[in-house]
């Protein structure tokens, strides 16, 4: 038991405060302690840099031993990838949705704005894909 | 910025390995001279397909300055095969 805590029982023991006053005051007196710490678990999460795909095979096909592969992209260019969609000629965009929604994706190249990514960024801190089989592992993570 | 060195290592199955600094921004400097001949190209292909120009020039240097930190790396028993951009 604290300092503080120790003192508030002891007024209220004392009865220079009522029960209610005391209850109050350790209510107060546990939020200024919480306070810090809470403020310190919502600072903002740092941004993603990168995007990383480990694969592990254990053997390949052609008998080569256990292969592994290690490809880390730039978030930047991602970034750059979507910026390169407004390149895209209106005509070839609408050809790019078409295929697309025959293979089920409904979506539009047009609406893919970078003020979007910025969020889906954000959102990709806590993305991890992690495929686990007998002769192959792939992880797909950011950091 | 855009990237200034690639490395590039091979690692062949007779253990022997090549480890190659190439320094991009010499072939950066190399090729603004074909970059220039290709500018009435791209201003063309921006006419055509309607997308401007600055914004076409700023995005190409934006994926090249995008490449800075990217790593490649392929490995198995014998064989190795890294490239980092820096």
């Amino acid at each position: 038991m604290n300092e503080n805590r120790r003192s508030i029982l002891d007024m209220l023991a004392a009865g220079k405060i009522s029960a209610d006053e005391a209850e109050r005051l350790i209510a107060a007196l546990e939020k200024e302690q919480t306070g810090p710490t809470e403020s310190r678990d919502a600072r903002p999460k740092a941004k993603p840099k990168y995007l990383r795909v480990l694969v592990q095979a254990a053997e390949d096909h052609v008998g080569e031993g256990p292969t592994s592969v290690n490809v880390r992209v730039p978030m930047q260019l991602l970034r750059a990838g979507v910026k390169l969609t407004s390149l895209i000629p209106a005509q070839a965009r609408e050809h790019v949705n078409e295929a697309m929604r025959e293979h089920g994706v409904n979506f539009d190249l047009g609406q893919l704005k970078p003020e979007n990514l910025e969020e889906l960024i954000d959102q990709l801190t806590d993305l991890t894909v992690h495929v686990d089989q007998r002769d192959a592992q792939v992880r797909v993570f950011c950091e | 910025m855009i990237p200034y060195l690639a490395v590039l290592k091979l690692r062949c199955p007779s253990g022997r390995g090549i480890h190659l600094w190439i320094p991009l921004a010499l072939i950066w400097i190399l090729l603004l001279p074909v970059a220039l001949l290709g500018l009435p190209f791209l201003f063309l292909f921006c006419l055509i397909g309607r997308v401007n120009l600055v914004r076409a020039v700023r995005t190409l240097g934006a994926v090249l300055g995008g490449l800075r930190g990217t790593r490649i790396q392929f490995e198995d028993r014998n064989h190795c095969v890294s490239l980092r951009v820096a």
